[in-house]
Parts: C-alpha cells; sequence; structure tokens
C-alpha cells in the first residue's frame, strides 16, 4: 500500500509555501509552458535546465520529499523499460540518442503534473474552473473524482484487510495467479461500495442547493496578486530564452 | 434517492449520475496509475509503443465504463468519463498527445451507442462500444506522433508490425472487459444495486 499512500498524497495538499499561496490560473499557465516546453525542446543540455526549473518548483514549495517518492517511481520503471528496450535491439547508442530524450520529457512531464497536483488544492482547481464558467456537468464530476481518490485508497485497504481476516492471500503474486478473489473479493465490493458513497454524496450535495441555477458564491474570491505577476514573469522569460538557446545550438532559423 | 430532482443546467444528468461518473472517474484513474506503467514495462518500454498501456489497462478500464453506462443508462456517460479521466491524467502528467487519443477513443464509442439507438441496454452495443474505446485510440496516438514529428515515430516506424499487432490486440481486449463488465452488471442487478 506504499504505491497508495504515494498516490494519496498527490490529493491531499494541506500545506502552504509561496507556490502554494500562488494563483491557480498562474500555476496552470507554468504546467502549460513545461508541457510545451517538454515536446518542443530537442537539446538535451535545455532538456536538462528545464527539469532542474521543475526541481526549483519544488523546492519552492518544499514538496522535495513526495516529488522525490513519485520521481523515483517513475525512473525505476524507466530503467526497467531501458534495459528491456536495450536486451531487444542490443544498440546503446541508437537507446542512449533516442531514449535518453524520451525519458528526460516523460520524467519533466510527470514532474510537472505531480508537483501541480502537490501544490493547487482540489477545492482551488474547481474554484478556478468555475471562474473560468466551465459547466458544472464537468465541474461536479471532476470534483468527485480528486476527492474520492484517498477514499477510494482507503476503502480498498480496509476490503483488502476483511479478505485477509478471511485468510485469503492478497499478495499481487497470488492475485495474478488466482484471479477469481479479485473478481469476488475487490472488484465487486469496491463497487458496491463505490455507489453506496456516490448516493450518499448526490444527497448531501443536493440538501446543499447543488443544482439550483443561480451561480454559487465563494467565500475566497481568487485575484491575480503582485507575486503572481512576478512568478509569470520569470515563467515568461525562462521559457523564451530556453527556447532561443534551444535554437541556436541547432543552428535554427527563425 | 431513488428519483433525483436536481438536474445539472439543462443536461439531462442528474446530481447523482454526475456522483457516480465522478466515483467511477477516480476507480478509472486509481487502477490506470498502475496498469499504464505496468503495461509500458511489461509490454514493450515506455514511449517506444505508445499503444502498450491499452493492452493491460484496456480490459479494465472498458469493464469500469460498462458499469458506469448500465447505471447511468444515457448516452454521453463513456464521454464524460473519458474527459475527467482526461483531465486528472494530464493534472498527473500524461502528455497530451496521449489523452486525447484516449478520451476521443471514449466520445467514439457514445456517438456509436447514439447513432445504433441504444443506451447501454443490452450487450449488442456495450460490446462493440468497448471495442471502440479501447482500439481506436492506437491509431490515433500513431497518427498524432506522426503529425506531431516526435522522435518516437521513429520507433514506429521502424517497427510497424507491432503496432500493427497493438492495434489487433487491443479489439478483443476492449471487447473482453465489456463482457466481464456485463457479467458483473448481471451480479449487481441480482444484488438489487443497480436498477
Amino acid at each position: 500500500m506504499r504505491f497508495a499512500a504515494r498516490l494519496q498524497s498527490i490529493f491531499t495538499t494541506s500545506r502552504t509555501s509561496l507556490i502554494h499561496r500562488l494563483d491557480p490560473r498562474v500555476k496552470v499557465f507554468w504546467f502549460v509552458t513545461t508541457t510545451i516546453l517538454a515536446m518542443a525542446l530537442q537539446n538535451p543540455l535545455c532538456l536538462l535546465i528545464l527539469f532542474l526549473g521543475t526541481f526549483t518548483y519544488s523546492l519552492l514549495s518544499k514538496t522535495v520529499r513526495e516529488h522525490l517518492a513519485i520521481f523515483k517511481f517513475a525512473l525505476f520503471f524507466s530503467a526497467v523499460s531501458f534495459l528491456l528496450m536495450l536486451t531487444a535491439t542490443r544498440d546503446l547508442a541508437y537507446l542512449g540518442e533516442l531514449m535518453g530524450r524520451i525519458f528526460a520529457r516523460l520524467l519533466i512531464l510527470t514532474s510537472a503534473g505531480i508537483l501541480f497536483a502537490l501544490t493547487t488544492s482540489p477545492r482551488d482547481l474547481v474554484g478556478m474552473l468555475e471562474n473560468l464558467r466551465v459547466p458544472r456537468l464537468f465541474t461536479f464530476p471532476l470534483t468527485v473524482a480528486i476527492r474520492f481518490v484517498p477514499t477510494l485508497i482507503k476503502e480498498l485497504g480496509e476490503i483488502l484487510d476483511a479478505l485477509r481476516l478471511r485468510g485469503v492471500e492478497t499478495g499481487f503474486r497470488t492475485l495474478l495467479h488466482r484471479p477469481r478473489p479479485v473478481y469476488r473479493g475487490i472488484f465487486i465490493p469496491i463497487t458496491i461500495r463505490s455507489i453506496a458513497i456516490s448516493d450518499e454524496l448526490a444527497a448531501a450535495a443536493e440538501t446543499r442547493g447543488f443544482g439550483s441555477p443561480v451561480r454559487r458564491t465563494s467565500l475566497r474570491e481568487e485575484r491575480i496578486r503582485r507575486t503572481d505577476y512576478v512568478f509569470l514573469l520569470i515563467v515568461a522569460f525562462l521559457s523564451v530564452a530556453l527556447t532561443l538557446s534551444d535554437h541556436i545550438v541547432r543552428g535554427g532559423m527563425w | 434517492m431513488k428519483d433525483s430532482i436536481a438536474q445539472i443546467g439543462r443536461s439531462r444528468f442528474t446530481t447523482r449520475d454526475l456522483a457516480f461518473i465522478g466515483v467511477i472517474s477516480s476507480l478509472m484513474f486509481v487502477s490506470g496509475f498502475l496498469l499504464v506503467w505496468l503495461g509500458h514495462t511489461l509490454v514493450l518500454g515506455p514511449g517506444a509503443f505508445p499503444g502498450a498501456p491499452l493492452l493491460t489497462q484496456g480490459p479494465v478500464y472498458a469493464l469500469l465504463v460498462v458499469i458506469a453506462a448500465a447505471k447511468v443508462r444515457k448516452v454521453g456517460t463513456i464521454a464524460l468519463v473519458g474527459t475527467i479521466v482526461g483531465i486528472l491524467k494530464l493534472i498527473v502528467g500524461a502528455p497530451i498527445f496521449v489523452v486525447i487519443p484516449f478520451a476521443i477513443g471514449m466520445i467514439a464509442a457514445d456517438i456509436f451507442v447514439w447513432l445504433i439507438r441504444h443506451d447501454y441496454c443490452c450487450r449488442w452495443c456495450v460490446l462493440p462500444a468497448g471495442g471502440i474505446m479501447n482500439t481506436l485510440p492506437v491509431p490515433l496516438l500513431f497518427g498524432f506522433l506522426s503529425l506531431l514529428g516526435l522522435p518516437l515515430t521513429e520507433v514506429v516506424k521502424a517497427h510497424p508490425w507491432i503496432a500493427v499487432g497493438i492495434t489487433a490486440a487491443c479489439l478483443p481486449l476492449g471487447i473482453l472487459g465489456s463482457w466481464l463488465g456485463f457479467k458483473m452488471v448481471a451480479e449487481l442487478k441480482k444484488a438489487g444495486v443497480v436498477e
């Protein structure tokens, strides 16, 4: 369940730091810019600088421990994949050239996404979407989905505990060899619990006036402040600098 | 809670439907998080063959989507689940060129059910829908990669038969997942959980 605990940490943001206090729209800008740059940049040095940029974000937001834990998980799978590809192709130079860039991109993309999730609370995210006039048809299920991840992990743990109490082995290898307990003992109970929880949630939402045609107001109004503008400028400046450097190194034409 | 009164705007989805869609999306996201990595690693290696995760996550996704569709029984359910899971995947760093084909596959499955005038009522609409949602993203993904001119296409160009193999394998796996989901829905109906 260590994996589950790590995944849970992404969706239970409660810390405060300079980055946590930034407006979610500014963080979305950083996330989108990093994603585009990760795909557009070709030079390995530029990709490394971009990766260091995500690490600086992690340092500023004091989420290095969580970031490293998930990063190690991604790195482990990348290493296993690299070895598998190496045994298949037996061409280290080709793999180093091609897969190196692919891994660098994947690690940057994963880092950016995880850091965005670690520093933006689900409430802020949904508040931002509502401010952007995204219909409730999307915001409500999204809020439920984000909020339900920790609950789901807890429910899954309880179901696995119940299975163990009945003497059923719940190790990964056992589950692969005997899939029947997965279906009977895990899938069906988790589905029934999901239906029950969603019904309770819908009842609670309706009693609080959800679905009324009047626009919801919020206790905390989101405003872009001076620190947000400074962060925005830094991200924009670094992005332009990286794009220019990549073109110059490649000898690109404008 | 049998008859939910509140409806969201002009949509046909009730609060109860949307809550269940959210919960199923969460289940898909959590299971997919591990299955994608397993698919990439155990099958062919990350990035090299981007359709590989669909071999591991596809059947589970099809199973969950069938349960959602059978509970909600409204066209648009799969598309909504696909969009929500897509947004969640984007949040945790999945590349956009992977997420868009995945969401398009689910929207296409919904369009198919709408075109044949069914509402996830029988296996004749559920099974092909599962096949479509699992198969369509693979060629779309390779098309996207070629369009963007990413270096991944070099691997795809070098070994096109594996790409065709993955596409061909995704269809029965999607149908298998839907069939399992259909069986599960029958059990849930017996238990009185799904109407």
